[in-house]
């Protein structure tokens, strides 16, 4: 009894110092963002002449773009006490749709295309958010079989992981759909943003400042907007959310829609990057998302989990695996590494949490 | 009883559920600034008659009154709104968040609307945390402190002080002293004893029956869906409890003396 008293006591007198300090030093991103630090300088210093150069920078910016926005996603979904499977099938599916629209000519419709013609920006537009809506659509899907059905959430976006590969297959009947060089389109994914001048101007990809927005978007819904609160405190506990008043259903429906809308984000995003809509891209791209949402702090029981945590989550692999391969390290090597970072950030954090009841 | 019209009164409330008859035509009053304990054996319908009142059930039969005017609960948004609040066995607080957040729960102080999306007041949402937790003398440091990192007395505190930050009139604990302390219990009954002086009225489902005879002022004991006795609590406790568990078991039966085991 004593010992639990002691416990109890100084775990509330450290969580009391933790809610006074500066929002920055609060307990949960501190360890990742030191970490993540840690990987950089280790890597700078192996490979000085390398790692900070503006080319590299970039291709790690698009590695966390790309599984950022999965991650965010899968966020929304983890907290309230779900998983989304789907996404990375889901990348290939709305790559496929995004290539199938613009290549027909959707979106450039009179009097757009006498004007702009169909390598102009905003002929892609409509295309773009129709398959944006697409994915809310297939986020919806789920959370309606998992609010009304009570189905599992692992079930029902198990069938979506394999369905939408599938139908992104069929579609291109293998075969992936290419954009013309000079498309508009691609300069999504393969545009960047130059600061400063000369050799050592800072590239920063379109992809990244896409993440950039959907990470200030989404972290303001959780911290700022009662809606966020109802999706912390349906995962921490969903019968007081009920109990309160709650919309739990309406709650879950929303994180679900939002994660299917991030895999359409992605999906275009590939698309333009790879320059192609192909059934192939993405696979098992879902797992490396739950693995960047979990290495970020999120608590795979829901209820915990911030925005800026899965970023650096999704950063410690991009420095990983980018440092890897500028060491020449063997690509299966490299799996397993990034295997071990997953299993010591989940024991860490469970061990973290042990500690504290 | 006085003349005084009761704040909440429940009248012949029956329900079934399938072959179960849980409620056969009960009789409840309660009144300003009084505490109403509420026992019986397991089943004997205490949780089915709250849960008629809160609105989470519908009676088949009965009606419910407040302040003497009939009202229609359909659902505990209905409850709610007329000042029912009730404080559930596992606190049903979400242990993930602070206590501020805990105390506004479902009907957070927006600073202002973005379309669908509302943006919270957290710093009147802490303020109101802060004043409700001090009003009722509840002791903890401070409102940013995660629930989960609170005593069990503790978390009871934040369950009963949520209700009252919302006009409650009635607050209906169901066990609330059931997984605490003994030091955690007797701040909880402190705690109904301040809002009983704060003029709510408080109905008190325990099986602790000191708990009972410290706080409540009249006793209602049921037995297998009836209304058994209906009387004050004044005699000495060891008779309290002879007579109250007499009532549970069948042994007595002020409503129908015939049915009286003994």
């Amino acid at each position: 009894m004593d010992i639990q008293n002691a416990v109890t006591d100084t775990s509330t007198m450290l969580s009391r110092v933790r809610s006074r300090s500066p929002g920055f030093l609060r307990a949960r991103e501190l360890p990742i963002a030191i970490v993540f630090l840690a990987l950089c300088l280790f890597f700078w210093k192996e490979k000085p002449d390398v790692f900070l150069r503006p080319a590299n920078l970039a291709i790690i910016m698009r590695f966390v773009a790309t599984f950022g926005l999965l991650a965010i996603g899968e966020l929304l979904v983890i907290i309230t006490g779900g998983i989304d499977l789907s996404v990375g099938s889901m990348t290939a599916l709305t790559g496929v749709l995004v290539a199938t629209l613009i290549m027909k000519g959707f979106g450039a419709v009179p009097p757009f295309d006498a004007l702009l013609g169909d390598t102009s920006p905003i002929a892609i537009l409509p295309a773009i958010i129709v398959v944006l809506f697409f994915g809310g659509l297939v986020g919806l899907w789920h959370g309606l079989f998992v609010t009304k059905l009570h189905i599992p959430p692992f079930i029902i976006t198990l069938g979506t992981w394999l369905m939408a590969r599938g139908a992104a297959a069929y579609i291109t009947r293998g075969y992936p759909i290419v954009f013309p060089s000079d498309s508009a389109f691609l300069n999504l994914g393969q545009g960047k943003v130059t600061l400063g001048e000369g050799a050592n101007a800072l590239q920063i990809p379109n992809m990244f400042i896409v993440l950039v927005v959907a990470a200030v978007v989404v972290a303001f819904i959780l911290n700022a907007t009662t809606l966020g609160r109802h999706i912390y405190a349906v995962g921490g506990n969903t019968e007081a959310a009920r109990v309160s008043g709650i919309n739990v259903d309406r709650v879950r429906m929303f994180s679900f829609v939002a994660s299917g809308m991030m895999g359409a984000l992605v999906g275009i995003l590939l698309a333009s990057r790879l320059g192609q809509g192909t059934p192939t891209v993405g696979t098992a791209y879902e797992l490396w998302a739950i693995a960047a949402t979990v290495i970020g702090g999120t608590s795979l029981f829901g209820g915990e989990g911030t925005v800026l945590g899965v970023i650096l989550g999704a950063a410690i692999m991009g420095v990983m695996q980018n440092g890897m391969v500028l060491l020449n390290v063997s690509s299966y090597l490299q799996e397993i590494v990034l295997g071990v970072v997953l299993v010591i950030a989940v024991t860490w954090d469970m061990w973290r949490r042990h500690r504290q009841t | 009883m006085t003349e005084r019209t009761p704040l909440v009164e429940i009248r012949n409330a029956k329900k079934r559920f399938g072959a179960v008859q849980a409620l056969r035509g009960v009789d409840l009053a309660v009144y300003p600034g009084e505490v109403l304990g509420l026992v019986g054996d397991n089943a004997a319908g205490k949780s089915t008659l709250m849960k008629v009142i809160s609105g989470a059930y519908i009676p088949d039969e009965g009606e419910i009154l407040i302040n003497g005017k009939k009202a229609h609960i359909a659902n505990p948004e209905d409850s709610r709104r007329l000042g029912i609040e009730m404080v559930y066995q596992d606190f049903a607080l979400a242990n993930n968040l602070d206590v501020a957040a805990n105390v506004f729960l479902g009907r957070e102080m927006v600073r202002w609307s973005l379309g669908p999306l509302k943006i919270m007041n957290k710093r009147a949402m802490e303020a109101g945390a802060r004043d409700l937790i001090d009003n009722l003398k509840i002791d903890i440091d401070s409102v940013r402190l995660k629930v989960e990192n609170l005593s069990g007395g503790q978390r009871q505190a934040v369950a009963i002080g949520r209700v009252t930050a919302f006009n409650a009139k009635v607050i209906i604990m169901d066990e609330p002293t059931a997984a605490l302390s003994v030091a955690a219990i007797g701040k909880v009954l402190d705690l109904i004893r301040e809002l009983k002086a704060q003029g709510c009225a408080i109905i008190l489902i325990s099986h602790r029956l000191e708990d009972v005879y410290e706080v409540g002022g009249r006793i209602i004991v049921l037995r297998q869906g009836r209304k058994v006795a209906d009387r004050p609590i004044g005699e000495d406790i060891h008779q309290f409890r002879e007579e109250i568990v007499a009532y549970m078991v069948g042994a007595k039966d002020d409503f129908s003396p015939e049915a009286a085991t003994v």
